[in-house]
């Protein structure tokens, strides 16, 4: 049997707010994966970017995949591209770019793996038109310890497809991924930021926009200033003079992210910084192209917003409100922060469109992201949020709040009962254990 | 020009294999287990274009296997070098340890690849090829762990030495940490290069002869521990 060359490691979350020592293996070949006793709780884990403590928990071995990373079938007829779980997204983006292919589905971090997009069901830069990041998985294949390898898609073993995406890794552990790329319509992508005086008017921009990139940024400190924003389009360009398509960045992990032992964001701060990006903007030529791998990864090249929250950390939370609800969630949302002087910093919101599976966030409606630096009302802040979400019927997105009670959860993820029961009947033993898992009570 | 790799699955044979891949070469890879071979064949061949071939031979087993690796050869480009990062270690590797793990530790970081580095050596020198070989600082003294290990690495080192004094253009690596799966484990008081860095060194200085140190400070560490007096040495514990 191969020596399972275990260590203890102390993993965080990305938002800096849960932190725990635990069993850590990084297998590099599959007998290694394959070397733990079969009734060892564990959980996969790939970047480690997820806000949530979804790739780790207390008691449970963490089975770190970024050493499985190869390329493993293409099919230049199909686009058809089946990697290991443990590759980057800027490792399928720098091969695919060049041979005129992109993947429509990305999240802010080049380093996110394919495994934790799977996992999380990540959403891009305009989840309306592209869909969530499930749409473009075409097959998975999990290893369980005590039923081996896996091969699942839309035709084989649906259910346990539809469970894996969007499943947090309670389903096994992925080892391979094939997704479907899509042709590279352009070059390039020309990025418009219009200016917004509020969260309604995103609103109403984003359901009647039919860009390729579409999201908002708004200024979410209480004051005059709540809403005020910027309404990013994009459209894909032939032409991007002086911006070459390369990413040149330093990796941020969890670690490194809260290098800062303070928080520099705090009410002043985080008011001074939001004028100040808007009025680059203003300043700003009005239509910017750039490269496919800079507009589809912003954080990359622009690290100081999540480092400058610290080792304190942040607070963030997602949701997704029918559009029905939208306009109304949105005045709450402004009275709850303007009422409470709530430490929130910025509001962002995206347009969705797709059916709610698994624990995956998505369906038809606005997506309302928020960020929080931490301070002494920080949790009462999220919690009347957390009243909000019920009160609108709203989805939570359980990859990016660390802190979201399970109770909640139940009464907000339509698939939640439907995931558990099934989870039960797929793995008795419920092997595949995180914080996240324990928290939403599916131990 | 073909490359044969022999304990490519993981740490640094992979990253060997991918940097002589990326210059176009046609690599074999060797390992126990196709399916690791099989998938970075795949990645190879996707990412870069060239020809690889999966070789599935396990080290420990004695007589080694060469039917699956002469194939390969017949399909390749003449072959130009063999490299052999192939190695394992024990965590009861100390003195006394028992029969089966000695004859392990021998034969996968020793007799196993001398015998496979004979049976390819006329190969190469017909080729003008290069045989390139991977120590350890472990070998600069005897101690209580990795003795077999150690010992057998040493024996490799001389059988270097052998090589090149009989004309064969060899080269011979001494390594330090290496950020890989047998590292990742332990708890180790200097840094860990980064396997892919020292690949890239490796490609740059495939076609020198020599023995070197990668990295480089750990000459001076290696020195260092030689030099130490005995009734010092013996007091360490590491």
């Amino acid at each position: 049997m191969t020596n399972a060359l275990l260590r203890q490691s102390r993993f965080t979350t990305f938002d800096g707010t849960l932190s725990l020592v635990t069993d850590h293996q990084r297998p590099d070949r599959y007998s290694h994966l394959e070397s733990l006793e079969d009734n060892r709780p564990r959980i996969a884990r790939g970047g480690g970017y997820a806000y949530s403590a979804s790739s780790f928990g207390a008691d449970s071995l963490v089975q770190e995949m970024t050493c499985f990373n190869r390329f493993l079938k293409f099919d230049p007829e199909t686009l058809v591209l089946t990697v290991e779980a443990g590759v980057r997204l800027i490792d399928i983006m720098t091969w695919a770019i060049p041979r005129h292919m992109h993947l429509p589905v990305l999240p802010g971090y080049p380093l996110v793996t394919v495994g934790g997009c799977v996992a999380a069901d990540v959403h891009g830069k305009n989840p309306f038109k592209d869909g969530t990041f499930a749409d473009w998985v075409k097959e998975i294949t999990l290893y369980h310890p005590q039923k081996g390898y896996q091969v699942c898609s839309a035709m084989k073993l649906p259910e346990l497809f539809g469970m894996t995406c969007g499943g947090f890794g309670m389903t096994g552990i992925i080892t391979e991924v094939t997704l479907q790329l899509a042709k590279l319509p352009a070059p390039a992508l020309a990025v418009t930021g219009a200016s917004l005086h509020s969260l309604q008017e995103a609103s109403r921009t984003l359901l009647a926009c039919e860009a390729d990139i579409a999201y908002s940024w708004h200024d979410a400190c209480p004051g005059p200033g709540f809403g005020k924003g910027i309404m990013y389009t994009g459209h894909w360009a032939q032409q991007h003079k002086g911006a070459a398509d390369s990413l040149s960045f330093k990796p941020m992990t969890s670690k490194s992210r809260a290098t800062l032992p303070f928080s520099v964001w705090n009410g002043i701060t985080a008011r001074l910084a939001n004028k100040a990006l808007l009025l680059q903007n203003d300043i700003a030529k009005a239509n910017r192209a750039t490269g496919i791998l800079k507009a589809s990864f912003p954080f990359a090249t622009n690290p100081y917003f999540h480092k400058l929250f610290g080792k304190r950390g942040l607070r963030e939370t997602q949701f997704l409100v029918s559009e029905a609800n939208i306009e109304r969630c949105l005045d709450g949302l402004k009275e709850l922060i303007n009422a409470t002087g709530a430490p929130t910093m910025m509001i962002s919101l995206k347009r969705f469109r797709g059916v709610q599976q698994s624990l995956s966030m998505t369906g038809t409606g606005i997506l309302v992201a928020l960020d929080c630096f931490r301070n002494a009302r920080t949790e009462s802040f999220m919690e009347a949020l957390d009243a909000q979400i019920l009160e609108f019927n709203a989805q939570p997105n359980l990859s990016k709040d660390s802190r979201l009670p399970g109770s909640i959860a139940r009464q907000t993820l339509p698939g939640l009962v439907e995931f558990e029961q099934t989870l039960y009947r797929y793995d008795k033993d419920r092997l595949m254990r995180s914080e996240l898992s324990e928290r939403l009570g599916l131990q | 020009m073909t490359y044969l790799v022999v304990g490519a699955s993981s740490g640094l044979g992979r990253a060997l294999a991918e940097r002589f891949a990326s210059a176009g070469n046609e690599i074999i890879l060797v390992s126990r287990d196709r399916r690791d071979t099989e998938a970075l064949s795949a990645h190879l061949t996707i990412l870069h274009g060239v020809k690889v071939s999966p070789v599935t031979i396990d080290l420990a087993n004695r007589p080694l296997s060469y039917a699956e690796i002469d194939a390969a050869l017949q399909a390749h480009q003449p072959l130009k070098g063999v490299l052999l990062p192939a190695g394992a270690n024990d965590d009861d590797d100390a003195v006394g340890l028992n029969d089966d793990k000695l004859t392990y530790l021998t034969r996968v970081n020793y007799l196993a690849p001398c015998e496979l580095l004979n049976r390819y050596l006329p190969l190469l020198k017909d080729n003008d090829g290069v045989v390139i070989g991977f120590g350890s600082v472990a070998t600069a003294r005897g101690r209580t762990q990795n003795a077999a290990y150690a010992a057998a690495k040493s024996a490799l080192q001389a059988y270097f030495e052998s090589l090149a004094h009989s004309g064969t253009r060899c080269q011979f690596y001494i390594l330090g940490y290496l950020n890989t799966n047998l590292a990742f484990a332990q708890d180790l008081p200097f840094p860990m290069a980064a396997p892919d860095r020292i690949a890239n060194v490796v490609y740059k200085q495939r076609f020198a002869n020599g023995r070197r140190f990668l990295p480089r400070p750990w000459y001076m560490v290696y020195r260092i521990v030689q030099l130490l007096p005995w009734f010092i040495y013996k007091r360490l514990s590491f």
